[in-house]
């Protein structure tokens, strides 16, 4: 667990961890990441194989994002930076009935704005079970 | 060669009256926007708004009839665009746009079209049937057409455009 994330002092905030896939701004639940490091020697999967993305970022530095489920970890690769925020509930809306009917990218389950941006907020169980599905292949 | 009286010529006066004025009609609102050389029209109950287009923020993964989202005022809104459903030409990219915020039961999205006409009442009687020779492809989503302007209106059916679109359709 990301330091902070598990006590977060507003309510009505959820914390979340963001990073860019391709030139988009994503975000899952920091409450089922455990961490970042640096990548490991041998290969894990690219966040955007999981999102199905074409675009891999690969001039910018990648990092490992550990994501915890059942008592398991899964590692996956992300463009650095990545980072932890906590965005206000009422910021964060449900996917429009059209993008909920046709939108086929995986795990999308909300969209958030922020004065900047739009950001895609990901199921970290979605993203956890292709992480598995990923590992097994 | 008959005479004129006032009387001949205040009845006539009234009779043209009648045809013009007919209160008990009911009227429509319909909102009549182009789609490339096309006109087509919507009934004004289900478009909430008129938007200048905004800039749509594309999302990855849907077909490229969902052009992405939209803020407005905070709240997040689809954009689609029908040339796809209805089987017309593309617009041009950087093309002047316009969006209509629609609402049906089925689903709520704005609508990118090229220019929006007018918004109109015009008298239910207007509307005629959709023509035999309408092509295979639109014939589901028309209710119906009118001549507007020396030109020839298309109501379509929001209902089931949405309806078709949320099942996959265009």
């Amino acid at each position: 667990m990301i330091p902070g994330s598990e006590n977060h002092p507003e309510s009505t905030a959820l914390a979340l961890v963001e990073f860019k896939a391709g030139r988009f701004d994503f975000a899952i639940e920091a409450s089922g990441v455990r961490g970042s490091e640096a990548l490991p020697d041998y290969d894990i999967p690219e966040i955007e194989t999981l999102l199905s993305l074409s675009e891999v970022n690969n001039r910018a530095a990648r990092l490992c994002l550990s994501l915890e489920s059942g008592g398991q970890i899964h590692k996956i690769s992300v463009a650095a930076p990545i980072a932890l925020f906590s965005l206000p509930a009422a910021a964060i809306q449900p996917l429009p009935p059209a993008l909920k009917a046709r939108c086929r990218l995986p795990g999308l389950r909300a969209l958030a704005l922020t004065k900047e941006k739009f950001i895609l907020l990901i199921s970290l169980q979605d993203l956890l079970l292709r992480c598995k599905t990923a590992w097994s292949q | 060669m008959s005479e004129i009286t006032l009387d001949k010529i205040l009845s006539k006066q009234f009779t043209g009256r009648k045809e013009i004025v007919n209160v008990d009609e009911t009227m429509l609102k319909l909102v009549i926007f182009a789609l490339g050389n096309d006109w087509f029209a919507f009934s004004g109950k289900q478009v909430r708004e008129i938007l200048a287009c905004a800039d749509i923020f594309f999302v990855p993964g849907c077909p490229p009839s969902l052009e992405g989202v939209i803020n407005v005022r905070g709240d997040i809104e689809s954009v689609i665009r029908l040339n796809e459903l209805l089987q017309l030409p593309l617009p041009e990219p950087g093309k002047p746009a316009e969006i209509l915020l629609s609402r049906s039961s089925a689903m709520n999205s704005g609508i990118r079209v090229d220019q929006v006409i007018d918004v109109i009442d015009l008298p239910e009687s207007l509307i005629q049937a959709p023509p035999a020779n309408l092509p295979e492809t639109l014939r589901p989503f028309v209710s119906g057409i009118f001549p507007f302007n020396q030109k020839i209106v298309t109501v379509l059916d929001l209902e089931q455009i949405f309806l078709e679109y949320a099942r996959g359709l265009g």
